[in-house]
């Protein structure tokens, strides 16, 4: 290999690139020997369990604990104002990126004033977790209780409450894309429509939930953290900063992690306050959010309403588009991510596979007092790509125009860039055109328009959708939340060793939550070392252990994270033939390294095998002139430079069938053509795209936090809140367009989030699709069978 | 959550199980397959002080077939009556209505009697043991004694059973060869609530024929106006509009939506029952 040759390594002899092997840890998590937080026990630990706010809004006049203290096995209660004076004070969720925008102060637990239903007020730490629960009947709490804000469309209206006095109003934040001549676009446009769209709350629902461990050891006064997260090293910044203890002296263990879809990369109060009371105590102390609490306590998204329109010529080309968004977050902006980026990415990505250059779009947020929300998997892009995609599709139903005819006309070019979205935001490295030509044949588009005729003169209604898109991934610095002043890494960094047998460890920066992202780590390094992948072993999740990074969040693992492993794999094969080369006495330019032994180039002569490199490297270093000193390790970092994000695209097609006299929805198939760029491992690559669109079809058909006027969540447990499972979804066949990105040698893009993307937006375009002899279009998400039936007029 | 403190204790005798459900101190509860009663407790909504497991009573495990009905213990769950394990005496109906309870997992814990006892108006055996008219079996104090299912469930998650009562099983009747049943459930996904429930039985051997309608806010409802007619036009006008007229004639009131879907599930039952 040499470094100008890079595609060749990724299809050479010692290529584990483009290869479906199975996760790691597949085998071992199926046979129950998963290690998850709660598996994790250590001698002395004791249990959290929380009193939560009953109320939207109210007051806390007094706090009675005398008789949850007197409880068997309680070993410790402590109210939000007792944890307020052990913290350093309250964080403050906005980013400097984000202009204008504002948060009032929040601490961990409520100290005179709980915000939303679910807030953390009181902690009560014993034995068990049933005796601290007990404990947590016993407290008395005296509220008053204060008119709660519940609705976005009220939320500035002059004598809605407002949530934060000091804020003075609900406004969390605003801001105004405007591209090219709208106004003129629309003035002098052949057609214009509008429509408005609503899309409902929902929640991550991992399913392991919530969990932590937190060990101080008062003897060394080090911090370990067991948790179940995506991002060690923040938990690390915030956890260490929030408690007053030096970052070097807390260490964050993410063990396996059943789940996590963006939920595990904030900041949840009960954590840190079950961390505090391992200060306190001086013994690990063990939260395990329940399945009630994760309801009213993890993260919410997705609560917008958006107006649009769009102006299209006669001929068929998109004009303009405008959107006005409206989003409802929380009573507080997450922290530190904030819970304005949603609203951010609607405006960034939506119509973006379309070339059109006149676009405005506006989003305004606004606090409510219900769960705060923020990133949860597919950040804003459901919203997004709903909107563009059913404003397509009503432009070229209203010319007559075929669905796929006029996205054929309206993508951008495959040869078009690099270029922007409509937003502004650089794309680059795209292939809508592959994409949608792959998806039509794959779904046999022409024979499901013929069924489809056929089936509706029998009364049955059938639509197919297709749903284009642009997603954001692999975020770098720019304009991030680095450089907003979170303390979030937006490089990644891998180190690699050879060890004495031949052995490698690989320790990156970003984790696995069931991804398989140690297998691809693993098979990148195998890959440019040249080693066989049962040589590697791939250490995450341990912030003593791995190198500084962002963890994994924003489809970044693989395209950041990966090109890490790959370039300091490279480094270190480097100095391994160049310690061969003087071992050997040959040019080192004339070794390569197949199948774990340095052979020579070209031949595949066995010269010396790595764990002889690995020997003399460790012991026998007396074997080496003396000028010369091997590391045999290498760590690299990566991060981009210029993009704000690696922008990928692809296309879905959906089949659903509508049952019109109940608006119950059957998805029949689900079709995806995805553009990852280099594909590293296509299994895992299409099971997160599989899994992603299972998640995007729970918020398009069932998941819901309902909330009533007073901002109670009204359906906050698994018997009332419907997800997805396997029984109700459609079959996906996922196929791929491989065009690597430019921005690394390895040319992964990101891969875990397009599913979720685009799935509720393709198939809310094909049940309106089903519904057009009927001329009704659903607009609302969850498309549940009232939504449907009310459109339908029936009901 | 996790559940208060409660004791616990299991028997194989039923006069023993009797003996612990009468003791002064505190209440106590039945717990079959746990399937209804472990989350409520988990949940903190049912607190009993003590549970009696009565999963090995063997009485309440029988199966046996009479000319005119088959007893199924009421410990029988929902799983075995899927698999056809026990006779058919109905057509294959109560086994295609066990096939459509929640998931493989719950039906092989749960039980047709805990089911009855737990009374939930979206349950499906209240709904379809009602269209079949069966018999509820109990113990008590006092011996045993039968209710007809039509008075036994007296409203939402409440049933005619004395605290010092268990349930031992259920005579479900046999249908005659022309006997016909439709069973329609709608929910959005398997094993949850049902929007609503239609079931329909009509046996003109034994002249019965019941339409019920369950997935109310209260216990099923029985529509035998209805049941009459569409028996007597072997179910021909009984169309989406005759089903909403027929639960207008309740006097019940439905909103819109539930209204509809209920007209669905009684259309469709009907339907089903003669092959539409
Ligand atoms: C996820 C899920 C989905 C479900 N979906 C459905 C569904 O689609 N349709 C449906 O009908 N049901 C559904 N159920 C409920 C299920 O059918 C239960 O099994 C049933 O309601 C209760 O039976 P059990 O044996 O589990 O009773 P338990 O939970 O053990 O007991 C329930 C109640 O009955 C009492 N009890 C039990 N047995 C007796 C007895 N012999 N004598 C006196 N009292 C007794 C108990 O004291 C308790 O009050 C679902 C349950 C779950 C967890």
């Amino acid at each position: 290999m040499s470094d100008s040759g890079a595609s060749s390594v990724f299809e050479g002899p010692n290529s584990h690139i483009g290869r479906s092997l199975s996760r790691a840890s597949a085998r071992r998590t199926v046979a129950g020997r998963g290690r998850y937080t709660d598996d994790i026990t250590l001698p002395r630990t004791v249990h959290a369990a929380f009193v939560r706010s009953p109320y939207a809004h109210a007051r806390i006049l007094k706090i009675d604990t005398a008789d949850a203290e007197a409880m068997p096995g309680v070993v410790l209660v402590m109210t939000g104002a007792e944890l307020a004076e052990r913290s350093t004070g309250p964080w403050i969720g906005t980013l400097s990126c984000f202009e204008g925008m504002k948060s009032a102060p929040q601490y961990a637990m409520a100290v005179d004033r709980a915000c939303w239903q679910g807030e953390p007020v009181v902690m009560v730490v014993a034995e068990r977790r049933a005796l601290a629960e007990d404990a947590c009947e016993q407290i008395v709490i005296d509220w008053e209780v204060i008119s709660p804000t519940a609705e976005a469309e009220t939320a500035l209206d002059a004598g809605t409450p407002v949530l934060h006095p000091d804020l003075g109003d609900n406004l969390a934040f605003t801001k105004t894309i405007d591209r090219g001549t709208v106004d003129d676009a629309f003035a002098s446009a052949d057609i214009v429509l509008e429509e408005s769209f609503s899309f409902g709350r929902h929640t991550a629902v991992s399913l392991e939930p919530r969990a932590l461990l937190a060990d101080y050891d008062p003897g060394t006064e080090r911090l370990t953290i067991h948790t179940s997260n995506q991002v060690p090293h923040m938990i690390q910044a915030v956890f260490a900063r929030t408690l007053g203890v030096p970052e070097h002296n807390v260490r964050v263990i993410a063990p396996d992690v059943g789940g996590s879809f963006g939920l595990k990369i904030h900041t949840f109060g009960d954590e840190v306050a079950a961390t505090a009371a391992s200060i306190e105590l001086g013994r690990p102390v063990k939260f395990i959010a329940d399945r009630l609490e994760s309801f009213v306590s993890d993260i919410h998204a997705r609560e917008h309403q958006i107006s649009a329109r769009i102006a299209v010529s006669k001929a068929g080309d998109i004009q303009a588009l405008e959107i006005d968004d409206l989003a409802g977050v929380g009573a507080y902006s997450a922290y530190p991510r904030t819970s304005v980026f949603e609203a951010n990415q609607v405006l960034n990505i939506t119509a973006g596979p379309y070339k059109f250059e006149n676009y405005r779009a506006k989003t305004t947020v606004v606090y409510l007092n219900k769960v705060p929300t923020s990133q949860y998997r597919s950040v804003g892009h459901p919203i997004g790509i709903s909107v563009g995609e059913h404003m397509v599709d009503r432009a070229a139903e209203t010319l007559g125009m075929d669905p796929v005819e006029f996205r054929r006309r309206n993508v951008m070019p495959d040869d078009a860039y690099p270029g922007v979205a409509p937003s502004g935001v650089p794309v680059n490295d795209l292939s809508h055109e592959a994409c949608l030509e792959k998806l039509i044949g794959l779904m046999d588009y022409e024979g499901l328009l013929r069924e489809q005729a056929a089936l509706r003169k029998q009364g049955v209604y059938r639509g197919i959708g297709i749903a284009g898109f642009i997603k954001g991934t692999a975020p770098g610095p720019q304009g991030y939340y680095g450089s907003g002043g979170a303390p979030i890494a937006s490089q990644d960094a891998c180190t690699v060793k050879l060890e004495p047998s031949g052995g490698v460890i690989c320790t990156v920066g970003v984790t696995d939550q069931g991804q398989g992202v140690d297998t691809v780590m693993g098979q990148i390094a195998a890959t440019a070392l040249g080693i066989p992948l049962d040589q590697i072993r791939v250490i995450e999740g341990d912030t003593d252990a791995v190198p500084y990074g962002g963890g994994t969040y924003a489809s970044r693992a693989t395209a950041i994270g990966g090109e890490a492993v790959y370039q300091a794999s490279c480094d270190l094969r480097r100095e391994i033939l160049t310690m061969a080369g003087i071992l050997l006495q040959s040019d080192a330019e004339t070794l390569d390294i197949v199948g774990g032994n340095v052979v020579t180039a070209g031949s595949g002569e066995i010269r010396v095998p790595l764990s002889e490199i690995g020997r003399i490297g460790h012991f026998q270093l007396g074997e080496l002139p003396n000028d010369y000193q091997p590391t045999l390790s290498a760590t690299r970092r990566f991060r981009l430079t210029e993009l704000p994000y690696i922008f990928t695209n692809g296309i879905h097609g959906a089949y659903v069938e509508v049952d019109t006299d109940t608006g119950f929805l059957r998805l029949l198939k689900h079709w995806v053509v995805e553009d990852c760029g280099r594909l590293i491992n296509p299994n895992l690559a299409d099971e997160q795209v599989r899994g992603g669109c299972v998640q995007g079809l729970g918020g398009a058909l069932y998941e819901h936090c309902l909330y009533d006027e007073n901002a109670q969540l009204l359906n906050g447990s698994m018997a009332d809140y419907l997800t997805p499972m396997a029984a109700e979804m459609p079959d996906i066949e996922v196929a791929h367009v491989e065009t690597p990105t430019s921005e690394s040698e390895l040319g992964a893009k990101g891969a875990g989030e397009s599913g979720t993307g685009a799935a509720p937006g393709v198939v809310m375009c094909a049940v309106n699709n089903a519904l057009r002899p009927f001329g009704a279009a659903v607009t609302a998400q969850p498309m549940t069978p009232e939504v449907v039936l009310r459109t339908l007029g029936k009901i | 959550m996790k559940a208060a403190k409660f004791d616990y204790t299991k028997t194989n005798d039923v006069a023993e199980a009797l003996s612990v459900l009468t003791a002064e101190d505190g209440d106590s509860k039945v717990l079959a397959g746990s399937q209804s009663l472990g989350p409520m407790m988990n949940l903190r909504l049912a607190r009993p002080d003590r549970l009696i497991d009565i999963r090995a009573l063997d009485a309440l495990k029988a199966v046996t077939q009479a000319p005119d009905h088959l007893f199924v213990g009421a410990l029988v769950t929902h799983a075995a009556i899927e698999d056809g394990i026990l006779p058919d005496v109905t057509r294959g109906m109560i086994q295609h209505v066990a096939a459509g309870i929640a998931y493989r997992a719950v039906r092989n814990r749960g039980t047709i009697g805990g089911s009855l006892v737990h009374a939930d108006p979206a349950g499906d055996w209240p709904a379809a043991l009602r269209a079949l008219g069966a018999q509820i079996v109990i113990d008590g104090p006092a011996g045993t004694r039968e209710a007809a299912i039509d008075t036994f469930q007296l409203g939402a998650f409440t049933v005619a059973l004395e605290e010092d009562e268990i349930v031992r099983g259920v005579r479900v009747p046999a249908l005659s060869g022309s006997a016909r049943w439709g069973y329609h459930k709608i929910c959005r996904k398997p094993g949850e609530f049902a929007e609503s429930i239609g079931a329909y039985v009509c046996d003109p051997e034994s002249g019965i024929a019941r339409l019920v309608l369950a997935a109310t806010e209260d216990a099923p409802l029985q529509l035998d106006t209805a049941a009459a007619a569409i028996a007597q036009n072997d179910g021909a006008k009984f169309d989406l509009d005759a089903a909403r007229m027929a639960l207008t004639e309740t006097g019940e009131t439905f909103d819109p939506f539930k209204l509809r879907m209920h007209a669905v599930a009684l259309h469709r039952a009907v339907a089903q029952a003669y092959g539409a």
